[in-house]
């Protein structure tokens, strides 16, 4: 059985004049120990995906379908036994390490805070394990810099106490959104490293949601990309890049620039990244389809399964598409 | 052919009162740009590239004259920028414009795009009679890609990319001489940065203009410029033509900073031997002395503490400041 | 099937376009603003009142000092409100047409908070921007100032000046003008600094826009939403003040009345149960406030931007 099912997962979002679907009708998994990516732009979902999972959605947004982990229904957990499963079971990281910590508390409080809530230690049994943890992660002198607030560190120093914490309570999975993306790119190396050892070493599933895909192709097993809230496609992270089947993952492999490349023209998707509340019915990228036919923005394409593990959604036969 | 512009030992340092500190206190000295000299020729394109606390967008404002140099020279065409009053400056703005990296907080959100795009030729040129300013702005808007007819519409009603096409059709407008980009697609999505990018390509060659770009993200830089200057903590580590930095740069920080950026192709990637670089940033209010970057130099010697290394010439404009380079194969598989 | 082609054809119809209008962030607020119930009922009410202010004394049957003595004194009580006498409001203490009095109060008052606000707004917001933009030295001198100048009791400034230069309605509004525009000035040089340090106001400075066009044409009119705000909720401020003044008998003197001098007569005069002459001017008074308030929250709601 898998780690964490995704079934249908459609959310909705009530702004002022009309819902807007940010996630539609979005089905994945993962299973233990496993590293999966999720690439996508802005509108594309990803991130809200992962919220919804979390139960983290704002205010106004609502989630119907399943979220499965470990077999329980995470949607219609009530918020209890919810809370019991963030940060022992399922833990996440942000992007930007300084909102994510609480700048007026120290660090030493905020980890403890979580070792106290979940595993019912006392406050010193707490910050031992969790400066424990702070070595792991390799923060230099740990021990004396654990009683530091969080704007006595630097970006990618923040960004190893947000994992720190996530992996306090050893969670089975952690979901990463866009953890490097504010960092500069040695201390994104550094990071990215760090997670590595952190799969290897606790065995933790690791979901990636970021849209960079120079850091999808070191670090996933799995790749996803997603689209306008929806899945476009999926596959092991080596065929979805060196063999892509959908028209969005072609285009997007080939604006990326590449630093061993010396591409004259970058080739690029026409267009805009989408306006989530005016989708077509059918395939949501269909205005910006290089191979778009009449029928795609009315039909949406169903997502089918090739080659074993692989998934696509779209209309055209992939020997078309390439 | 000398070149168009000639930074000479450029440094700018700010003033920083410490928090809580009496009034009368010396604040202290943030060396944000410490001592910078290259040449730019009529045509090219530079890049710049650095991390956090490299001064690089610092170095894009001393050179725009947003920001005040401490020391050092701006030489473009032959005058010294840093030295002339406020108003001899401002009539050279016209040939020095600048692309900004935010595209929407650089429009100011209560003016239509037609009067944003115009407002420089107003400026300089405030006898233009309105029909030709009309005119002028929709040539540009057709030119970096807006229909023309959108002119009367405030920047909240456009896309990310759509706002950098407006910022550098701002930009255009007096037919600039020099062009300073400062991470001008950091805030774009991926599928539009390509099209920023090429757009800012073609322009730099129709146009004939010299340009500056600055980015963190050196894959993109090395897309779009001739040379490119890797700079760290304020000063330039090494300078080399684009493709020879990216694929044998000498100085360690410049390999540590290539071997860093990711490849989207997932063999390459696992395949790829990858200098780590350990340790922290230091503070730009006490820059380690002698050669700012041996605190984290896997080279470092005891003399590098001594004195700054001086840019070491090796020939077809390649320069770095390091007395014990070495070229390094960064792209290569193990 | 070929968008590009789609694309290039769309663009040479586009040539042929009228010009799109746009829609600036002034017309999302208006549309936002209509939304409020609240806010669209005080608006009515305001202008409402505006009406009545400005145009009521045509519908007045008397002159607003013509002095009924039948009704005065002692037998202000058979003064009540009808409409068969034409005294919609009754009479005053005195026998004047309460209705007409009323109209003018509530003109002289609406008068005051506005001019008020006007001084306010144009002054503060330009002292504060320039002092704002400018920093520094500059800066800290033109603060200091307005704070000396904060720091002077104004109500006994106000009292003061009445008293020397004699109380007339001109002096009132100079009196009310000295201090309106300090607070905003305050704002203003607040908001002026957020501001300032946005891109598109180095974009404006390396385009090499001079200093002041840069306050006026980028500066300003990025203010222009919390100065609005904050004007609409000044003028019950000015009208509060100026009530106080003229009911402590200083501000505008006979026959010129404001809503005030009315409160005050009329409260005086209340236990001879002639309540009609205290009941209109504060209703009038208390339906002014509410209106502004509400408009001014209506106003805030709008035009608060999630940062555009």
């Amino acid at each position: 059985m898998s780690l964490l099912e995704i079934e249908d997962l459609t959310v909705t979002f009530q702004t002022g004049d009309q819902p807007v679907n940010a996630v539609n009708g979005v089905s994945l998994q993962i299973d233990a120990g496993e590293t999966l990516a999720i690439v996508g732009e802005s509108g594309s979902g990803k991130s809200q995906t992962a919220f919804a999972a979390m139960g983290l959605l704002a205010r106004n947004g609502a989630a119907t379908g399943m979220v499965r982990f470990d077999g329980r229904d995470l949607l219609h957990l009530p918020q209890r036994e919810l809370n019991k499963v963030r940060s022992t079971e399922i833990a996440m990281i942000f992007q930007d390490p300084m909102t994510s910590l609480n700048p007026y508390m120290r660090i030493s409080d905020q980890m403890a805070e979580v070792l106290m809530l979940h595993k019912g230690m006392s406050k010193k049994q707490a910050v031992n394990e969790a400066a424990q943890m702070l070595d792991a992660v390799r923060i230099p002198d740990a021990r004396a810099r654990i009683t530091m607030y969080p704007h006595e560190f630097s970006g990618g120093m923040r960004q190893r106490i947000m994992i720190a914490m996530a992996l306090l309570c050893r969670p089975r999975l952690l979901i990463a959104d866009e953890p490097t993306t504010a960092l500069d790119v040695t201390v994104q190396a550094q990071i990215m490293n760090l997670l590595g050892d952190i799969r290897r070493d606790f065995g933790t599933a690791i979901i990636l949601i970021t849209h960079d895909l120079g850091v999808v192709a070191g670090f996933c097993d799995r790749t996803l990309v997603m689209y306008g809230g929806q899945i476009m496609e999926e596959g092991t992270t080596e065929d979805v890049f060196a063999r892509p089947t959908h028209p969005y993952t072609v285009g997007l492999l080939s604006a990326v620039p590449r630093i061993d490349r010396d591409d004259d023209v970058l080739a690029t998707i026409s267009g805009e990244p989408p306006d989530m509340s005016n989708l077509p019915k059918g395939c949501p990228f269909s205005p910006r389809c290089a191979v778009v036919m009449p029928h795609c923005p009315g039909v949406k394409p169903p997502l089918t399964d090739f080659d074993g593990d692989r998934r696509r959604a779209c209309h055209r036969p992939i020997s078309e598409v390439a | 052919m000398s070149p168009i512009l000639s930074v000479q030992s450029l440094g700018v340092t700010f003033d920083v009162r410490p928090r809580g500190a009496w009034p009368w206190t010396a604040p202290l000295k943030l060396h944000a740009v410490g001592d910078v000299s290259f040449d730019l020729a009529a045509g090219e394109c530079l890049g710049v590239v650095g991390e956090s606390g490299s001064g690089k967008s610092t170095l894009a404002r001393a050179i725009v004259g947003t920001v005040p140099s401490s020391h050092g020279k701006i030489i473009f065409e032959g005058r010294d920028l840093a030295a002339m009053d406020v108003s001899t400056r401002r009539v050279h703005r016209k040939d020095v414009q600048m692309i900004f990296q935010d595209p929407l907080a650089a429009l100011n959100p209560r003016m239509p795009i037609g009067d944003i795009i115009a407002e420089p030729l107003i400026t300089h040129f405030p006898a233009t009679p309105r029909a030709q300013v009309k005119q002028r702005v929709g040539e540009l808007m057709e030119r970096v890609g807006l229909l023309p007819n959108l002119v009367n519409r405030y920047p909240h009603e456009f896309s990310g990319g759509q706002c950098q096409r407006i910022g550098i059709a701002r930009a255009l407008i007096l037919k600039p001489k020099l062009v300073i980009c400062d991470e001008p697609v950091s805030a774009l999505d991926v599928s539009v940065q390509a099209q920023v990018v090429n757009l800012l390509r073609e322009l730099q060659r129709d146009m004939g203009l010299s340009m500056i770009f600055i980015a963190h993200d050196l894959s993109v830089v090395k897309h779009i410029s001739d040379r490119i200057v890797v700079m760290y903590l304020g000063r330039i580590m090494e300078r080399a033509a684009s493709k020879t930095l990216t694929s044998v740069p000498e100085h360690p920080y410049s390999q540590a900073l290539i071997s860093s950026v990711p490849i989207p192709d997932p063999v390459r990637e696992k395949a790829r031997r990858r200098p780590v670089l350990e340790g922290e940033l230091p503070s730009p209010l006490s820059p380690p002395s002698g050669c700012v970057f041996r605190t984290r130099c896997p080279k470092a010697r005891p003399d590098c503490a001594a004195e700054r290394p001086p840019m070491i010439d090796l020939g077809h404009g390649h320069g770095v400041a390091c007395p014990y380079h070495a070229p390094m194969q960064v792209l290569a598989e193990t | 099937m070929f968008p590009e082609k789609a694309v290039a054809d769309g663009l040479v119809d586009a040539a042929h376009l009228a010009e799109v209008q746009g829609r600036s962030l002034w017309k999302d607020a208006r549309i936002r603003f209509f939304r409020n119930k609240a806010a669209v009922v005080a608006l009515v009410c305001l202008i409402a009142i505006c009406i009545f202010a400005f145009f009521g004394s045509a519908l007045a049957q008397y002159e607003r000092d013509a002095i009924d003595f039948t009704l005065s004194g002692p037998n202000a009580y058979k003064g009540a409100p009808s409409f068969e006498t034409g005294h919609y409001f009754g009479t005053d203490a005195d026998g004047r047409d309460l209705y007409a009095r009323t109209v003018q109060g509530t003109r002289i008052s609406l008068l005051v908070g506005i001019v008020g606000a006007l001084i306010a707004v144009i002054v503060g917001t330009l002292y504060g921007a320039v002092s704002g933009y400018f920093g520094g030295r500059t800066d800290g001198l033109m603060m200091r100032t307005v704070d000396i100048l904060m720091s002077v009791p104004y109500m006994f400034v106000l009292i003061l000046m009445l008293v020397i230069f004699g109380k007339s309605i001109l002096m009132l509004f100079v009196g009310i003008g000295l201090i309106s525009w300090l607070d905003m000035a305050r704002i203003a040089r607040g908001q002026t600094l957020t501001i300032k340090n946005k891109e598109f106001v180095e974009a404006a400075i390396a385009i090499g826009v001079r200093p002041m066009r840069i306050i006026l044409r980028h500066i300003v009119p990025n203010l222009a939403g919390i100065v609005v705000v904050y004007s609409t909720l000044l003028i019950p401020g000015m009208i509060i003040t100026e009530s106080f003044i003229s009911f402590l008998g200083l501000g505008v003197q006979e026959p010129n009345t404001s809503l005030g001098a009315l409160i005050s007569r009329g409260a005086s005069q209340m236990q001879y149960g002639v309540i009609w002459q205290l009941a209109f001017p504060l209703f009038f008074f208390i339906i002014t406030l509410f209106a502004f308030f509400f408009v001014g929250d209506g106003l805030r709601d709008a035009l608060d931007p999630k940062d555009r």
